[in-house]
């Protein structure tokens, strides 16, 4: 079962993150909204939205390489067409 | 006339008052709802319609693996796909804005200077990676057979990819561009701020 559902799950996983995003516009202080105002106060928005996107990929990079471990874990045995 | 009058103004005045919604207020407003709900779709168009037209080449340099084109555009898509829209957006309006080099080149002022065009240029490079990379299944799970007919039949590659390679992938391809015609509608809730 783990293993049909894992594809979804994954998907689901990384839109969700990636989701997470736009709580900085009503003002809860994750990643983006900190970096925002840092980059705002010492004219470095770019700087620091690189830095933002950096550490997004690092997080869905590590997730997808997990759950791919994962994934082939379950599928041992299983026939690939 | 009178009591037509009145009830209009009871109804107000109960808008205002009672109710938890003040529905006279949201009619009162319903210019300005169109006009914004005219800006999404207007975005929301745009963004597929020219992102769909990028995507189909990235799609097939992709599914042929093409030398060079291939791994550049599977970079791109990974950065595309592993970052918040948000983050792009502001990383293309307030942070290109920045740099001096950016404002003084020639394409600040007609393009990079007005939000609503920023905007669009993240949503449409965003739409184009979504869409490349699942057309990119489409055209690689294409049966064998149809290509080997088109092949038997004497057609070009460029009419085979035309005729017989592109329709049967959009086909296949469909039930995940609805899901991406979803996605960017609602992720046009982003240019709210």
């Amino acid at each position: 079962m783990v293993r049909f559902a894992l594809p979804g799950f994954t998907n689901n996983w990384l839109v969700l993150v990636k989701s997470t995003a736009p709580v900085s516009v009503i003002g809860l202080h994750d990643l983006v909204w900190n970096a925002f105002s840092a980059g705002r106060s010492t004219h470095k928005l770019f700087s620091f939205m690189i830095a933002v996107l950096l550490i997004y990929l690092v997080i869905t990079g590590i997730s997808d390489l997990f759950l791919h471990w994962v994934d082939r874990r379950y599928s041992s045995g299983v026939k690939r067409a | 006339m009178a009591t037509e009058q009145s009830f209009f103004e009871y109804l107000r005045s109960f808008n205002e008052t009672a109710s938890p919604i003040n529905f006279m207020l949201i009619y009162d407003n319903f210019g300005r709802f169109f006009e914004g709900a005219l800006v999404t779709f207007e975005l929301t168009f745009l963004a597929l319609l020219v992102g769909g037209l990028i995507a189909i080449p990235m799609a097939i340099a992709r599914a042929y693996r093409k030398p060079f084109f291939g791994p550049a555009i599977r970079a791109y898509t990974c950065v595309i796909c592993g970052t918040p829209l948000l983050v792009q957006v502001y990383l293309f309006y307030f942070g290109l804005g920045r740099f001096k080099a950016v404002r003084n080149s020639s394409l600040w002022d007609p393009i990079l200077s007005s939000l609503w065009r920023c905007v669009l240029i993240a949503f449409t490079l965003n739409t184009a990676a979504y869409e490349a990379e699942f057309l990119r299944g489409a055209i690689e799970t294409t049966p064998h057979g149809e290509v080997e007919a088109a092949r038997a039949s004497g057609m070009t590659p460029f009419t085979r990819m035309r005729l017989v390679v592109l329709p049967s992938a959009f086909r296949r391809a469909l039930p995940a561009y609805s899901y991406e015609v979803i996605f960017t509608l609602h992720g046009s809730v982003i240019q709210a701020r």
